[in-house]
């Protein structure tokens, strides 16, 4: 029954995993390929000095790609849920009903942190090519606020779709806006080292609102 | 030897903000029946399967299935029990294949050729989506999905809704062979009267706040003679 | 679950408003204010500020309300004065010429944000000693570990072996503890000259690292020993007068001369909580310490680094809002603070 679940997330979700899966792979291409450019024509010192003297780690672009990729995920498993209400068919079989959200839930988070686990170590195979240890242990450190990102995004989105209320859709997505503009407020490397297990707390508390939105819905709250 | 009913509901009462949808409804559905639930259109005929189901929860009152507050039914239970939701709401991203792959995982009790006997009769490529399919090959999906999963009582939500003569008439033939030949309990509800008067054992119609007769169907045509049951159900609400 | 729903939304909100709000008030209420500009003036012997009100044109204001134009700051201004022919060419007793007053003009800062962050463990190595005697870009950099400081080469990356063996040993020999804690340096060849890094090792001993001729060289300032220097910043000026400064741990700034000695001077200063600056000219240093709260002024003889003067100057108080913020224009972490 576990994997009939898994398949039935693979099912809704398969082609959007690729699509971001491919568009991930994409964007972190593009990223590496400029900096290879410019270790090309100027050496890799210019990488060594953007890294210690400027505050950057060379791979803004890729920013918002896990928070966006979060978003999607969740609302490619979700909207089909609540479309003509089709969460009542999901609820009515014969399994645990929060064993069978967390199993939903679990499938999206482990699919995006797989999906970040590549994007990072990919990061840091072709960055050791170039500065190192260090260097590399900063942009991983200072990426995983993105994908702390990705997390939210999927979660609060997820959370999002299945509030069957608008008032607490509205209030989701304020708490969703406020908790994205916290996690993107600083691009100062290594921001948020030591504010990161609270975060990622946080975060994973999020996971209760979806348990809370299918509890109203159940109860046939809605508007 | 008393037998404990499928379905129970005492003292419903529910309102939809002001509005009442009933109070202090009553009724018993036993094993072996057929019961249609009549009414017209917002007399609360879905709001009692979303009650029944565990997706509405009553102002006041209580329902129980197989013996379970319908509030805190087990999985055990739901097994025992196949769902139709109105319109033949199903998981439309999957093929017939998939979606047969993905039900029998969750119903030890699965016939397999119940379902494929159906399908047969579709004439749909088998990696087809469901959601590429018309609504009377979508209501025999989902018809054969309920007969699939051998369930004890099975609960259908205006199963005619969108389907034209030749399926809904295919559909009440099937459920009512099926359900006589295995001694299933089926409780249902359709704006379709006239597919009823076939089909069910028993009738509950309600009216704005309340039920207005719960009897056997055969009972109550003779009480109307030359009436068909939909006659009998404007009788008895009014016109309009 | 939904109840646990409505307290982490409840709680959420509630940290959101205590958030925005405050932030939002004091955005629309708070007028930013400036101070004015304020040097030791060697004419005057008294604090002098750049007085801008309307109507007054360039005009210096002493402690005592006394108004003055630009030759209350001689040396600040000698290039302008120099230009109009009414640069004095006597000040403080002695005969001062324009080069030699440029020569020695000095100016430094230190930025708490700058400090209150993660900083890699990486520090690039400019070739002080350089063929052409213009600094190039660093070809090298040092890698602070923890039982060794590495060398090595940024254009492949790989580690400079026998480069870095020679260095650990220079520095174990000079009585180097590893791992190293705080490096002073201006990776960058837009200076007139490079004297590498200050180091202070595991025991807050200091240290100098240069590179001359890809040798790098070890040199240990003794008399820094026990002071507890927690924070350095390397000076590089024109007219060599220091190597650096130095905060020890009871955040009495010193000045490290070139010779190796050590002068503590009477200024009191955290880098961690207070912004630094420091101009200094021919006769006098005057060093600038600053919070939310105000400002502090100390005139140093630039001779010996001996106090002459102070001034203290709180900012007009203004009430903000109270709530919570992230960050901080102190540090560079996200972090939550009332």
């Amino acid at each position: 029954m576990n994997k009939m679940i898994l398949y039935k997330e693979w099912l809704k979700t398969r082609w959007l995993l690729l699509g971001i899966l491919l568009a991930m792979a994409a964007l972190t291409f593009y990223c590496f390929l400029n900096l290879a450019k410019v270790v090309e024509f100027r050496g890799a010192g210019l990488l060594w000095e953007a890294l210690v003297t400027k505050e950057t780690v060379l791979t803004e672009i890729l920013r918002y790609v896990p928070a966006i990729a979060g978003a999607l995920l969740a609302l490619g498993q979700f909207i089909p849920e609540i479309q003509q209400k089709r969460l009542k068919l999901t609820l009515h079989l014969p399994y645990p009903q929060g064993r069978m959200l967390l199993a939903m839930a679990l499938y999206g988070l482990t699919a995006l942190t797989l999906l970040y686990a590549l994007q990072a170590c990919a990061s840091a195979w072709v960055l050791s090519a170039w500065v190192p240890g260090e260097l590399v242990a900063r942009v991983l450190k200072t990426m995983a606020v993105w994908y702390l990102a990705g997390w939210a995004g999927y979660l609060f989105t997820s959370a999002l779709c299945l509030e069957p209320t608008w008032r607490f859709r509205v209030l989701i997505l304020l708490v969703a806006a406020g908790l994205l503009r916290l996690l993107y407020l600083s691009g100062i490397p290594e921001a948020y080292n030591g504010f990161f297990p609270w975060l990622l707390l946080y975060v994973a508390a999020s996971a209760g609102l979806l348990f809370a939105g299918v509890a109203r819905f159940k109860e046939g709250l809605q508007d | 030897m008393q037998v404990e009913p499928v379905i129970s509901c005492e003292h419903l009462t529910h309102y939809y903000g002001k509005r009442k949808i009933y109070e202090d409804l009553n009724f018993t559905v036993e094993p072996g029946r057929i019961v249609g639930l009549l009414g017209k259109n917002g007399t609360g005929k879905t709001t009692t399967i979303n009650i029944l189901m565990g997706y509405l929860k009553p102002q006041s009152g209580r329902c129980t299935l197989f013996g379970e507050d319908v509030q805190h039914i087990s999985p055990e239970t739901r097994r025992r029990i196949a769902l139709l939701l109105e319109g033949h709401v199903q998981y439309s991203y999957m093929s017939i294949g998939q979606i047969e792959k993905f039900y029998s995982a969750f119903y030890p009790k699965w016939n397999r050729d119940a379902y494929y006997g159906l399908m047969e009769k579709l004439k749909v490529a088998p990696g087809q989506k469901i959601a590429r399919m018309s609504n009377g090959q979508r209501s025999q999906v989902a018809l054969g999905l309920i007969l699939a999963q051998n369930a004890d009582l099975l609960v259908l939500d205006d199963f005619s809704l969108g389907l034209d003569p030749g399926y809904r008439r295919l559909f009440c033939e099937y459920l009512r062979d099926y359900a006589k030949a295995e001694g299933k309990t089926v409780f249902l509800t359709s704006h379709i009267i006239q597919d009823l008067e076939k089909l069910v054992d028993e009738v509950i119609v309600m009216d704005y706040g309340s039920i207005l007769v719960q009897e056997e169907a055969q009972t109550l045509m003779a009480r109307y003679p030359g009436l068909t049951l939909e006659d009998i159900f404007i009788e008895l609400t009014g016109k309009y | 679950m939904k109840r646990y729903g409505q307290i982490f939304l409840g709680l959420s909100l509630v940290a959101l408003l205590l958030w925005v709000l405050p932030w939002l008030y004091n955005l629309i209420t708070l007028k930013p204010y400036s101070t004015p500009f304020t040097l030791y003036s060697c004419t005057v012997h008294d604090f002098t500020s750049l007085d801008r009100s309307e109507g007054r044109g360039f005009q210096f204001v002493d402690t005592k309300g006394n108004v003055y134009g630009d030759e209350a700051q001689p040396t600040f201004y000698a290039s302008v004065l120099a230009s109009r022919g009414t640069l004095p060419d006597t000040l403080e007793g002695r005969k001062v010429t324009l080069e030699e007053i440029e020569q020695n003009a000095v100016i430094a800062s230190s930025d708490p944000k700058d400090l209150n962050r993660t900083l890699p463990p990486v520090y690039l190595l400019l070739e002080s000693v350089p063929e052409r005697l213009e600094l190039k870009d660093p070809e090298d950099a040092l890698v602070s570990r923890k039982g060794s400081i590495d060398i090595v080469e940024m254009a492949s990356n790989t580690l400079r072996e026998e480069k870095t063996r020679l260095f650990n040993a220079a520095l174990q020999a000079e009585g180097f503890v590893y791992p190293a804690r705080y490096f002073a340096g201006k990776p960058s060849h837009r200076k007139a000259y490079d004297e590498g890094y200050l180091v202070t090792d595991a025991e807050n001993k200091v240290f100098q690292v240069k590179q001359i001729n890809d040798t790098v060289h070890v040199r240990h300032f003794p008399h820094a020993d026990g002071l507890g220097v927690h924070f350095m910043l390397i000076t590089e000026f024109d007219n060599h007068a220091t190597l650096g400064y130095l905060v020890s741990a009871d955040n009495h700034l010193h000045m490290l001369r070139p010779d190796g000695e050590v002068v503590r001077t009477e200024v009191v200063f955290d880098p961690h909580k207070e912004d630094l600056l420091l101009v200094g000219d021919l006769f006098y240093y005057t060093v600038k310490t600053s919070t939310e709260k105000g400002e502090r002024f100390w005139a140093l003889r630039s001779s010996d680094f001996s106090l002459v003067d102070t001034l203290e100057r709180p900012y007009p108080h203004e009430w903000s809002f109270p709530g919570l913020s992230f960050t901080s224009s102190n540090d560079g972490w996200v972090k939550p603070r009332i």
